[in-house]
C-alpha cells in the first residue's frame, strides 16, 4: 500500500463495489470468467469491478461483475445502480459514472433470499 | 433406453419488457447462472429424478465426490442472448409419470423461473428423457446366501 491518494478512478472503483456489497443480496465480487473484471492497484487486486474513462470529462464506465442470491435479477442490478450513483453523488464524484454495467456471473442456490417471489414446486 | 426428446417453442412470457438495457447501462447475465435456475426449477417437478445422461451424471458423481462438480448443473445446457434464452434438458424421470404431463410441467417451471429471475424470454425448452427411474433401483442388492455349505 502507499499513502498516495487514490485516483479517481480507483476510488470510484472502490465506491462502487462497496455499494453493491452492502446489498443484502449480493454475496461477493468476481472477476468473471476471462478474470478481466479486476481493478489492481499497486499490486492489490479488487475483484468484481473496473473502471474505465470515457474521454477526458472526468466521467467512467463502471462495470461490475458479482455473485447474487437467487432474486429477480433485473429489480437488483437497476437498485445497485442506483446505490452506486448515491454513493458516488455523497461523495463528490457524482455524474462520474456515465453508465454502470452489471454483469450476473453465478447465484448461490443454497442461499435463496426471502425476497425472491418464486411459487410453490408443481 | 432410447431417449425420447420433446420440443415444443414457448410463448412469450408475462414479462413486462425483455430488454436488459436501461438507460444507465446494461445487465448482462452468465450462462451459468440460467444453467443453475433451469436446473434447480426442473428438479422441483414431482417425477423428476435426476438431471443428466448416464454418462454424465457417472462423471457428475466422481467430480462431486471430489469437491469440483455442481450436481446442479449436470444434464442443462443453456444458450442465452441479450433478451432470449434456450434451455436443453436431459431428465430421468420416475417409471409410472406421464412423461408429456411431465414435460409440459418442466417446461413451464423452468420458462417461468428464468423469465421471473432474469427478465429474459425462454424461447424453448427442449427435453430429453434418458432413462426411467424404478422405486427399487437404489436399493442395495442383498448378498445371496451361498448355494452348498
Amino acid at each position: 500500500m502507499t499513502d498516495a491518494p487514490a485516483s479517481a478512478r480507483v476510488e470510484l472503483a472502490r465506491l462502487a463495489l462497496n455499494a453493491a456489497l452492502a446489498h443484502p443480496d449480493v454475496r461477493a465480487g468476481d472477476p468473471g470468467p476471462a478474470g478481466t473484471c479486476v481493478t489492481t492497484v499497486d499490486g492489490d487486486r479488487t475483484e468484481g469491478v473496473s473502471v474505465v474513462a470515457e474521454g477526458s470529462g472526468g466521467s467512467y464506465a463502471v462495470t461490475l461483475s458479482l455473485r447474487t442470491r437467487i432474486v429477480p435479477l433485473r429489480p437488483l442490478s437497476e437498485e445497485l445502480r442506483e446505490r452506486v450513483r448515491r454513493a458516488a453523488a455523497v461523495s463528490a464524484l457524482a455524474g462520474s459514472p456515465s453508465s454502470i454495467e452489471i454483469r450476473i456471473v453465478d447465484v448461490d442456490d443454497n442461499l435463496v433470499a426471502p425476497s425472491a417471489t418464486l411459487r410453490p414446486p408443481l | 433406453m432410447a431417449a425420447e426428446s420433446t420440443s415444443t417453442s414457448m410463448t412469450k412470457p408475462d414479462v413486462d419488457d425483455a430488454s436488459l438495457e436501461s438507460d444507465g447501462g446494461r445487465t448482462e447475465i452468465a450462462d451459468a447462472v440460467v444453467t443453475k435456475i433451469a436446473g434447480i426449477a426442473a428438479r422441483e417437478v414431482g417425477g423428476v429424478h435426476q438431471l443428466g445422461g448416464g454418462a454424465t451424471r457417472r462423471i457428475g458423481s466422481v467430480t462431486q465426490a471430489v469437491g469440483i462438480g455442481d450436481e446442479r448443473t449436470q444434464g442443462v445446457s443453456v444458450e442465452v442472448g441479450e433478451k432470449q434464452a434456450a434451455v436443453d434438458l436431459v431428465v430421468v424421470v420416475e417409471y409410472g409419470e406421464s412423461i408429456p404431463r411431465m414435460a409440459e410441467a418442466i417446461r413451464a417451471t423452468v420458462s417461468k423461473r428464468i423469465a421471473d429471475i432474469t427478465g429474459l424470454e425462454v424461447t424453448e425448452v427442449n427435453i430429453s428423457v434418458n432413462d426411467l427411474h424404478f422405486a427399487g433401483d437404489d436399493q442395495p442388492v442383498p448378498p445371496q446366501e451361498p448355494r452348498v455349505e
